[in-house]
């Protein structure tokens, strides 16, 4: 299902996009989620498709804004069955059936009122559903609840898509969210840029906020030196220090002679005792050590910068120190060059 | 020792303000002469008149000012601000004085009452003119609190009710009205007791049929205190019901558990 849409306030946005069976959409704060999704809901003027022309009502959508959205003059069934047309007793029904298959149909009786956040959120979903939308505006569902809550409304969602429900488009900061979404868009100064599988994009975020917003914070401020063409790959030498430098994939938008962020995931680098002249990799000063199950996570200092690093307990017995000093080693493939300055970013790859 | 502690100045201040307040009603009851209580000649035509009139005027307001007051609470443009001290206008005109500029507007020889009464309508000294007069009187005030209670319920279940297929009216019935149906409860309550009780208003363009507070004027011209007091009571006791009615129904729908 392909968007096309220019909305010219409350925010400016020209989206062109493609929504999948579940998509999730990012951004940072004020860039405009919830503006595209109450576009496309056809409660905020927009030109473009789908529906541009249509007025709300008339829309194949569910909208879920984010906060309080039950009625609370009706009871939980009166709630789903708002959309429903025909007699009271068929409405009734129709609602406490739909609530059993979502697994609420305890809930039927309640007054909307007395439900906790998690119960009526997922109660507002089935309200939503009873219309049979094709697409389902969510405006951070999981934001505010409880880890159970939270958990049995992501539980839902994950249920409807194998079911092959309507389709999602979900606004969200929730990382889990974004990375059980079959593709990912990264909504920043108006426009849609990066869109892909949450795996890719985690990997290769496209830009300094895309990264941050997916909870990326293993970053190093580097000096692209120069271009280094092999015959399938081309790579980019970077320089972390004076004298210290690294290979990483040649992004399109590189030059020789500017700053970038160097990226590397907590679980694609490894950190060695003693320094990198028995090594390949370069020198770093342990700060903490984190035990979590079994890997440890290891915060290590790396001139001004601190990088993160997942230590598997598996095969090693060695546990870095605090305080210790340690080479740290990632594959050439491995790290990611993201542009520094925000004029960088115009020229990435959408 | 209730009291006890600093907080016991502020109850002392605050039964000191109640009694004051409620000193001319207990005074009611020691001055009413109770063994000759009766009612003057035109008394229970003046609480017909009162009840009657007034209900009209009541529905007259409700109809009108509900829009008026949804309107004012969901959109927003320039000029609002304008809009808004206009509504405001009548509630701040002396009673008087405003009885005064609608006899101008409704008199025989206003526009309004020219025009009125080349269609046979006259809109001085008539039940239409009573109704008007209390419709000036008291629409500001359910306007301002109708607002209000409009103002208290989210937006966003208006556009729930639109994304789940209600058109504009149908969500405004099924949605804005419960809503908000407490304030504008109280609302009504406001009008009801503004407009039975509006006396310069009336006094100017509407001195006949006589309510109950132009009636009180004239018992007391005429007959002096005696005259007052017995349809003072009665005054109160068809004024009441209504406001302590709805004050107790709003009441028990706000104390359902949230």
């Amino acid at each position: 299902m392909k968007i096309r849409y220019r909305i010219r306030r409350p925010v400016r946005l020209a989206i062109r996009c493609t929504l999948a069976q579940s998509t999730a959409l990012v951004g940072p704060s004020g860039a405009g989620k919830t503006t595209l999704l109450r576009a496309l809901a056809g409660l905020v003027p927009a030109h473009g498709e789908p529906w541009a022309g249509l007025a709300v009502q008339k829309r194949p959508v569910g909208y879920l804004p984010q906060g309080t959205i039950l009625f609370p003059h009706l009871n939980v069934w009166q709630n789903v069955a708002y959309a429903l047309c025909g007699k009271r007793h068929e409405r009734r029904r129709r609602a406490v059936s739909l609530l059993e298959q979502m697994g609420l149909r305890s809930l039927a009786e309640r007054r909307a009122t007395t439900l906790s956040g998690g119960q009526a959120r997922r109660v507002a979903l089935a309200r939503a559903l009873a219309r049979e939308p094709r697409l389902l505006l969510l405006d951070e569902p999981t934001t505010g609840l409880d880890p159970l809550s939270r958990r049995q409304v992501l539980e839902l969602l994950a249920e409807l898509e194998e079911r092959h429900g309507p389709r999602v488009l979900a606004a969200t900061h929730d990382p889990v969210l974004a990375m059980r979404a079959e593709r990912l868009l990264v909504l920043e100064r108006g426009r849609i840029v990066q869109a892909g599988p949450p795996e890719v994009v985690y990997r290769r975020p496209a830009t300094l906020e895309a990264a941050q917003i997916l909870g990326i914070t293993n970053l190093l401020p580097v000096t692209i030196q120069r271009h280094l063409g092999e015959r399938e790959a081309d790579w980019a030498m970077v320089e972390i220090a004076p004298e210290v430098r690294l290979l990483a994939p040649w992004p399109s938008w590189a030059r020789p002679g500017i700053d970038a962020w160097l990226l590397v995931h907590p679980e694609h680098a490894q950190v060695f005792p003693g320094s990198r002249a028995e090594h390949r990799g370069i020198d770093a000063r342990v700060v903490r050590v984190t035990r979590i199950g079994a890997s440890a996570q290891v915060s290590c200092r790396l001139g001004s910068s601190l990088l993160e690093v997942l230590h598997p307990l598996f095969h090693s017995t060695w546990l870095p120190a605090p305080g210790a000093r340690v080479a740290l080693e990632m594959a050439p493939a491995d790290v990611h060059l993201l542009p520094r300055s925000p004029a960088d970013s115009s020229a990435c790859p959408g | 020792m209730i009291l006890r502690g600093r907080g016991g100045v502020w109850i002392l201040v605050g039964v000191f303000a109640l009694v004051v307040l409620i000193a001319p009603f207990v005074t009611l009851i020691a001055v009413t002469p109770w063994r000759h209580f009766a009612f003057s000649p035109g008394d229970w035509a003046a609480v017909r008149v009162s009840v009657f009139y007034t209900l009209g005027a009541l529905l007259i307001i409700v109809a009108f000012g509900t829009p008026l007051a949804w309107w004012l609470a969901r959109a927003r443009f320039r000029g609002q601000l304008a809009v808004e001290a206009l509504v405001l206008l009548p509630l701040i005109t002396p009673p008087l004085a405003m009885g005064i500029l609608l006899a101008s507007l409704f008199g025989p020889a206003g526009p309004a009452g020219a025009l009125a009464g080349r269609l046979g309508w006259w809109l001085t000294n008539t039940p239409s003119a009573f109704i008007l007069a209390q419709v000036y009187a008291a629409a500001p005030y359910y306007i301002v609190t109708a607002r209000a209670a409009f103002e208290g319920v989210p937006r966003e279940y208006e556009e729930i009710a639109w994304t789940l297929g209600d058109s504009l009216t149908r969500s405004f019935l099924r949605i804005t009205l419960p809503s908000a149906l407490l304030g504008l409860v109280a609302a009504v309550a406001l009008a009801w007791v503004r407009a039975l009780g509006e006396f310069g208003i009336v006094l100017i363009i509407a001195y006949f049929p006589q309510g109950i507070p132009v009636k009180l004027w004239v018992n007391l011209q005429n007959l002096g205190l005696a005259g007052v007091y017995p349809l003072l009571w009665i005054f109160f006791i068809v004024a009441l019901p209504l406001p302590l009615v709805l004050g107790l129904l709003s009441r028990r729908g706000t104390r359902v558990p949230r």
